[in-house]
């Protein structure tokens, strides 16, 4: 257990330092020290240093896009270690339930009627509600107590959604809105700024509360409805309640930033490798490497000298490997 | 001290019933063995008995915690040994909480009483059978039971394991503990059981004491030949004569 504290602690530094590094870099390079003390006296409120350069560059662009893609990481790698603990399944990832595919799809009709960011956001977030609503109506009655079931009825929603993304996308003008379309489907924190921080913050503050105090509860519902059951925990009720969480902070996520995959499915595995399978530690460690994920994908496509590339076309091209390589190594190893 | 009365059970969505009218009582620190074929119904009562599967029909009256120990276990996610017992507690730490060095103070005390101390920071998935049998038994313990209900706790385990685990399952009486278990080999009831429930064909159900397995009652309920044999004019054993 001491040995996984240490290492949650090493990553929060790390994180806090990858995001002073990140905040001095982009296409205006601020020099690190500057970036600490433009932090340091925007933290305490220093009227002087609001009237620079720096501070507007630090406080107003990077620092919100940095901590939005840090916070995205953090509820897409949460809640795909989540549904991998209560779906008993490790290849599960927040799209499995069908809410990546409803979110979006809330989003891309929005973009299609050229709607205001603030209506993206609310079409995308209602979306994914929409998509776990239909989940568990497809899953029915025996929905809550069959986990097969859940994952049927997510694949059918996913599916369908997918398809009225595909319409969107086919009657899109092709000079105006299908650009915008495709581009928000790789996903993309260009558009960052600080209501979608503040948004985002407020419910991943909540939802991450409950999902940290109900942690080890998560370790048990990963043994099987009926052990689970036989050993007292109410499975409806919780499998219920870690849905809605994971649900809220993945179609709050999609809705600020597009569809970025791999993350849900990835980090909680380089997770377990870090501090083990013990939700109790999993959890803080998948949030703190998600973050560390997406903040460092973030930082490359952002600086990248041939022009900005959408984040889920990074994050797939890493991902992908790296989960074959830890599949492969386990696999060997067992 | 454990009550069933008039269960009966059917599959969600099929009319058939596994069983019907089961009524049985077993009195606080008894020991009660199921017997049955294949698929007469043995783990679904279990299930039953532990609230796993609601019964259509009756009602089961039982006191509280119990403890269960399932015919299989099948982690997806490795855990050390002290980890699997300390989820006993479950019921004492609730969802929102972990749990706390009194629980790991009782799984260690559950895992001594059983003689696995030294297994505690193993990797459960890499013990043998009869090892994670006993680890199960220690969680059923720390849950701190009236009573225990084990399904074929015996069917994987080789003599020496089976022997070890009856005896186990009869010093529970000392405890006052009841425990209820399921088995394939009559002889587990007659050595290790006060109380037997024979599943035969529906709805027909023996129960009683041990001595209502009779050659008669055991060559029917298997379809094959079966007699009690006193070995060393001593101890009574149940023999197979297979054709």
């Amino acid at each position: 257990m001491k040995k996984q504290i240490a290492f949650q602690i090493l990553l929060t530094l790390i994180l806090l330092f990858s995001i002073a590094v990140a905040t001095a870099m982009g296409r205006f390079s601020i020099p690190l020290g500057t970036v600490f003390r433009v932090l340091v006296n925007g933290v305490i409120n220093n009227e002087l240093v609001r009237e620079t350069v720096e501070y507007r560059v630090v406080f107003q662009v990077r620092l919100p896009r940095i901590l939005l893609a840090s916070l995205v990481g953090m509820a897409l790698s949460v809640s795909g270690a989540v549904l991998q603990g209560i779906f008993r399944n490790p290849l599960v990832d927040p799209g499995i339930i069908g809410v990546s595919f409803g979110a979006a799809f809330g989003a891309v009709a929005a973009i299609l009627i050229a709607a205001s960011s603030a209506l993206i956001m609310t079409l995308s977030f209602t979306g994914g509600m929409l998509a776990l609503f239909i989940t568990l109506s497809i899953a029915g009655k025996m929905g809550l107590k069959n986990i097969l079931s859940i994952i049927l009825g997510g694949i059918v929603t996913g599916a369908f959604f997918s398809a009225l993304i595909s319409i969107v996308t086919y009657i899109a003008d092709p000079r105006d809105t299908l650009p915008l379309i495709v581009y928000w489907l790789m996903g993309s924190f260009s558009s960052a700024d600080t209501d979608k921080l503040m948004l985002l913050g407020l419910i991943c503050v909540v939802c991450f509360a409950v999902i940290f105090k109900s942690r080890y509860v998560i370790n048990l519902l990963a043994l099987g409805d009926e052990e689970a059951y036989a050993l007292g925990v109410q499975v409806t009720r919780l499998r219920m309640l870690f849905l809605a969480l994971t649900t809220l902070v993945t179609a709050a996520a999609v809705s600020v930033s597009g569809t970025i995959g791999w993350v849900g499915l990835v980090v909680p595995h380089i997770a377990r490798l870090v501090t083990g399978p013990d939700y109790r530690s999993l959890v803080i460690s998948s949030a703190l490497l998600g973050a560390l994920y997406l903040l460092l994908a973030d930082t490359l496509v952002r600086t990248t000298p041939y022009g900005e590339i959408p984040i889920g076309i990074l994050s797939a091209l890493v991902g992908a490997p790296v989960l074959a390589y830890l599949l492969r190594s386990r696999m060997i190893s067992s | 001290m454990l009550k069933a009365d008039d269960l009966a059970y059917a599959y969600p969505y099929t009319d058939t019933l596994v069983f019907e009218g089961i009524s049985f009582e077993v009195p606080q620190g008894e020991v009660c063995a199921i017997i049955g074929k294949n698929g007469s119904g043995k783990t679904t009562l279990i299930k039953c008995l532990t609230g796993i599967f609601t019964p259509q029909r009756g009602h089961v009256d039982i006191v509280s915690p119990i403890g269960y120990v399932p015919q299989k276990v099948n982690f997806v996610y490795d855990m050390t040994v002290l980890d699997a017992i300390v989820m006993g507690r479950y019921q004492y730490i609730g969802a929102f909480s972990l749990p706390k060095k009194s629980d790991y103070a009782i799984a260690r005390a559950c895992a001594g009483q059983l003689n696995i101390t030294e297994l505690l920071e193993k990797n459960f998935s890499k013990l043998s059978g009869g090892q994670q049998q006993l680890v199960m038994v220690a969680r059923a313990l720390a849950v701190e039971p009236q009573c225990i209900i084990f399904d074929e706790p015996c069917s994987a385990l080789d003599y020496g394991n089976q022997n070890h685990i009856l005896s186990i399952i009869s010093a529970l009486k000392e405890k006052q503990i009841t425990a209820i278990f399921s088995t394939h080999d009559p002889n587990h009831a007659l050595h290790t059981a006060d109380k037997v429930l024979i599943m035969q064909q529906r709805p027909d159900y023996l129960f009683g004491p041990t001595r209502v397995m009779t050659d008669q009652v055991l060559t029917g309920l298997y379809g094959m030949n079966l007699q009690k044999v006193k070995v060393n004019d001593r101890v009574t054993s149940v023999v197979a004569l297979f054709d």
